[in-house]
């Protein structure tokens, strides 16, 4: 599938080199390399352990790797602030959900507009002039529950919500930083038959509607194939096949990987 | 029989919910103002005066513990540097009280980011233990720096006469501490304001999702270190007024006092649960019940509707008056986990349903997949995104 957006001279909005990253003795990445080009939907599989969200917590800065390079648009990620990312246009979702549950869920949708805000404390605590900004957060915030099926519930705090209902709270609230890079970790995980199938289509529009860039990881395959540009397929820490989803599906290591050696 | 009564619905932003909460206000403002015009007795000014202090100083506590999420026990040292920065100024520079809070205040929020900034690695209970730290240092500091605070013996004398504008005599006992109450009045709803305007904000939001879930909050751009610090020196500083109007009230500033110690962090602690924590009008409750109930139970030996033997057995035996109030303090966490304004919360809604008024919203045609929307137009559309000029 075309990508949604004109290649930009050939430069790949994430440019991932030779990563590498070690938790005491245990390599989780080792010298992991692939990119993505803007507008496209990559998926990143792998077995249990495989070294997925350990890849998603380097470019979401929440692990810093030993060595390796990360390149978003010509910035250097490794070398940002965690909250500086937002700013720059990358945000995710979580595998098991990290939600603010006292809020309510327009509330936690407006945090993922935090990073297009300005007010900071002596504003907010003198009130100077803080209204327009904040309707037009709370406007932003409403509009995307509202695409996302979750208007009647914006009132409502997170705590005690269904699991389906908080993961597209999640991918509402990634959205309200109005991201170029959007990272789905296991978004799939946990929704009934349906709701994947109703999620597929989702992140398809939101790629379109929002003209997003969008790095998933899933273990739901069919998902997976069945809206991913490009596969990226890894095994303990190290890419084992890059490519079409036709490509990767039919790789020798991946089919090993997944199903193991021939007796 | 109450499952079959339903709450009133109103709209928020309704002229019904404008009235209802007009009358609210109105009702605080009358109970808090009303002590001003009733020509009270000195000591019932003085006791309004100590639950206002006390009351800011919860609020204070609110700010970090509530809001954000992280524990002190240390408050009654920032207490103690506010009530000693008023008390040495007034004493060795001849300072007007007034001129005093804004450099307590400013004080105590430096060294409140100082205490922040090391508490930034550490979380929980061992941020906690820190604050515990701090609580205990303070009062032997104050002993050991003799020549600031007076070492043991503590700085007496201190008197704030009410400026002629207010019309008060300044040679009469009772209007003295009537203008302490308005004192501490007005710094309560001047910090009472302060922390409603910050918590009703986009930092305000800040600080609850780092409250919530730290990780997230950084992903969502928020600057985790700058929010848990400020707000410690804000936090911190509030406290620090709190204790510089408590040491015009004493009129002395002494390390003995139990304020300036653990108890008194504790005390702020307790009176902040009992209000009700994240909660804005939590402290200012908490501390008029804390106060009222603590008095009630100290005079239970001379209640007169006891039984004679067992006043007489009260009397002599003022710890029991300590097991009465904590007895009370457990039952009310039993009946009330989220504090008396928690309750009242609970129960108000069981009465009167407050529907939220949804932003605007562009017709629902946004509901249905735009597979092949062109990006330009998402761009243009002013729901998907109204910052786009």
């Amino acid at each position: 599938m075309a990508s949604a957006l004109p290649d930009d001279a050939g430069r790949p909005l994430l440019d991932v080199s030779d990563v590498t990253v070690r938790f005491g003795g245990i390599t989780a990445l080792s010298g992991l390399t692939f990119d993505i080009a803007p507008g496209q939907i990559c998926g990143l599989i792998g077995p249990n352990g495989a070294g997925k969200t350990t890849m998603f917590n380097v470019v979401s800065r929440i692990y810093q790797p030993s060595s390796g390079r990360v390149v978003f648009d010509g910035v250097d990620l490794l070398g940002k602030p965690r909250h500086t990312m937002a700013k720059l246009g990358i945000t995710r979702t979580f595998q098991n959900l990290a939600l603010f549950p006292s809020m309510t869920l327009l509330e936690n949708v407006m945090v993922g507009a935090h990073s297009r805000g300005s007010i900071g404390f002596v504003r907010a605590a003198l009130r100077l002039n803080p209204w327009k900004e904040e309707r037009e957060t709370r406007e932003l915030a409403y509009g995307l529950l509202d695409q996302l099926g979750l208007a009647d519930l914006a009132f409502r705090p997170a705590a005690g919500l269904p699991f389906g209902t908080l993961k597209r709270l999640e991918i509402a609230r990634a959205l309200a930083a109005r991201p170029r890079f959007l990272l789905m970790d296991e978004p799939a995980s946990g929704l009934t038959h349906n709701e994947v199938d109703e999620l597929g289509e989702t992140v398809k529009r939101i790629r379109d509607e929002f003209g997003l860039t969008v790095l998933l990881v899933e273990h739901h395959m069919a998902m997976v194939m069945g809206i991913s540009d490009k596969v990226v397929a890894m095994d303990f820490g190290s890419k084992i096949a890059e490519g079409t989803p036709t490509e990767v599906r039919n790789h020798p290591a991946v089919i090993q990987a997944y199903l193991g050696t021939a007796a | 029989m109450a499952a079959a009564f339903k709450p009133v619905r109103i709209q928020q932003g309704s002229p019904v919910h404008w009235a209802l909460r007009a009358v609210g206000v109105a009702a605080m403002a009358y109970l808090l103002v009303l002590p001003i015009f009733q020509d009270l007795k000195p000591n019932q000014y003085g006791e309004l005066a100590d639950i206002a202090i006390l009351a800011l100083a919860a609020l204070s506590l609110n700010l970090l513990i509530g809001f954000t999420g992280q524990i002190s026990i240390g408050h009654s040292a920032f207490f103690g540097v506010g009530a000693y920065t008023t008390a040495a100024l007034m004493d060795q520079r001849d300072w007007t009280a007034g001129w005093t809070f804004p450099v307590a205040a400013v004080l105590c929020f430096v060294v409140g980011v100082l205490v922040g900034i090391p508490a930034l690695r550490l979380t929980g209970v061992y941020l906690t233990l820190v604050t515990l730290a701090l609580a205990q240092i303070f009062p032997a500091l104050v002993r050991k720096a003799e020549g600031i605070t007076g070492g043991s013996f503590g700085i007496t004398g201190l008197a704030y006469d009410p400026p002629s504008w207010t019309g008060l005599d300044a040679s009469d006992r009772g209007d003295r501490t009537k203008w302490l109450y308005l004192l501490a009045l007005g710094l309560l709803a001047l910090g009472y304001v302060l922390v409603r305007n910050l918590v009703k904000s986009r930092v305000g939001r800040a600080m609850v999702s780092v409250r919530d879930n730290t990780t997230a909050a950084g992903v969502m751009g928020v600057n985790v270190a700058v929010t848990k610090t400020v707000v410690f020196g804000i936090s911190a500083a509030l406290a620090g007024v709190a204790g510089s109007v408590f040491a015009l009230r004493q009129t002395q500033a002494n390390p003995d006092t139990a304020n300036f110690t653990i108890l008194g962090a504790i005390l702020f602690l307790v009176i902040m649960v009992i209000g009700g924590t994240a909660s804005l009008l939590g402290p200012i409750v908490g501390a008029f019940v804390y106060y009222r109930v603590n008095q009630f139970t100290i005079d239970i030996p001379e209640k007169s509707w006891l039984p004679e033997w067992f006043r007489d057995f009260l009397v002599g035996r003022p710890n029991l008056a300590t097991i009465v109030f904590a007895a009370l303090l457990v039952v009310l966490m039993f009946v009330a986990p989220f504090g008396i304004v928690g309750l009242a919360k609970q129960t108000g809604r069981r009465f009167v349903h407050v529907v939220p008024k949804p932003p605007a919203l562009a017709p629902a045609e946004q509901l249905a997949p735009a597979v092949d929307a062109d990006i330009d137009d998402a761009d243009s559309d002013p729901v998907v995104n109204p910052f786009a000029t």
